[in-house]
């Protein structure tokens, strides 16, 4: 059966009857962008690949319970994901020493980056990982994700007022962190015949 | 040079919010407050907060992503446990399958021979599961599917 055209509901519930090319499908839907978010959210690759798998167990032990009411299924599944990301941290927080460093973030260097590129990537993502949970999440959902203000609220479990405020507190931070780079990254990008910003 | 909107204190507030919540791309803003406040912020009183935020946008656009290893659906499939694979859920039950093949009549006389039964039987004393038997079989009944693990937000 072509489940490519089926809604999520569809396919969970028919997950839920033992449908593996259900299951399949949601899979290849979902994979990518739960992954995307639970890397933002931790920044290495294989924290974000075991949450990302966490994410699904956790729906295949729940599938077969799974009734079409309340919040959406992908609503659900990057709330499943955003706790984990979110228990992960807390574990993380707990579990290290006070004096250690923090965690580093798996930076991926593109083939086309340049030396100066690359050092923006960096302090950028630096900056976003310095951010409190909840904003980076905010930022992660509306600004990465390009979720509509309200599936982001729902998936935060907030209102959208308060939503808009996590998001402007974070903006607001990672501008105040990244201005005193920027008059120098500018100057640098000048004297950088070679540079490619993108 | 085109009539710019007239904005209120308040309207201009509202958009400040906009470009602080959203960025500098009107055209990415929610619908409701594209149309209340889109041609505002897009005016020329608004050009140095929409630069500023776009120049932000920019930065973060910039951030790494990185694509999953090509395995990783694999090792999600892997993991799969679906009902079919569980014969608590998935399989008839094993009094269904002795009882399919019987006819009408039979199951009607099973149902007699049980009211019998029960007649005979009926001053007889049958203890009760014991109490914490019931609770666990109250905890493992599942309804509807939720993530409604008590998330303590950090304090920002």
């Amino acid at each position: 059966m072509d489940n490519e055209h089926d809604s999520d509901e569809v396919l969970v519930q028919r997950a839920g009857r033992g449908d593996r090319r259900a299951a399949e499908t949601l899979v290849a839907r979902h994979t990518d962008k739960i992954y995307a978010v639970c890397f933002r959210m931790l920044g290495g690759q294989h924290a974000a690949e075991d949450a990302t798998q966490e994410t699904f167990l956790r729906l295949w032990r729940n599938v077969a319970k799974w009734k079409p009411a309340g919040a959406k299924f992908g609503t659900w599944l990057y709330r499943v994901a955003m706790n984990i990301c979110l228990d992960q941290l807390r574990k993380s927080k707990r579990d290290a020493p006070e004096d250690a460093a923090p965690e580093q973030i798996d930076h991926a260097p593109r083939p086309d980056d340049t030396y100066l590129a690359g050092e923006k990537r960096f302090i950028i993502d630096e900056a976003l990982a310095a951010l409190p949970d909840r904003q980076r999440m905010a930022l992660t959902l509306c600004h990465f994700q390009e979720m509509s203000n309200i599936e982001a609220a729902q998936v935060m479990e907030v209102s959208v007022d308060a939503l808009e405020s996590l998001l402007a507190r974070g903006r607001r931070a990672l501008r105040d962190r990244l201005a005193p780079l920027r008059e120098e990254l500018t100057g640098k990008m000048s004297d950088e015949p070679t540079a490619s910003i993108n | 040079m085109s009539q710019q909107p007239a904005s209120t204190d308040k309207q201009a507030e509202a958009v400040r919010r906009c470009f602080a919540a959203y960025g500098g791309d009107v055209g990415a803003w929610p619908a409701d407050k594209r149309t209340a406040f889109g041609d505002l912020a897009l005016s020329d009183a608004f050009a140095a907060e929409r630069g500023d935020a776009l120049s932000l946008d920019a930065f973060l656009n910039t951030a790494t992503a990185r694509a999953p290893r090509h395995d990783l659906k694999n090792r999600i499939m892997a993991g799969i446990d679906l009902p079919q694979d569980n014969a608590r859920t998935g399989s008839p039950g094993l009094l269904a399958m002795l009882l399919r093949p019987l006819p009408v009549g039979a199951l009607a006389g099973l149902g007699a021979l049980g009211l019998a039964t029960g007649f005979v039987t009926a001053n007889a004393q049958v203890a009760s599961p014991p109490e914490y038997e019931a609770y666990a079989y109250l905890e493992d009944a599942g309804t509807l599917i939720s993530e409604e693990e008590a998330v303590q937000w950090d304090e920002d």
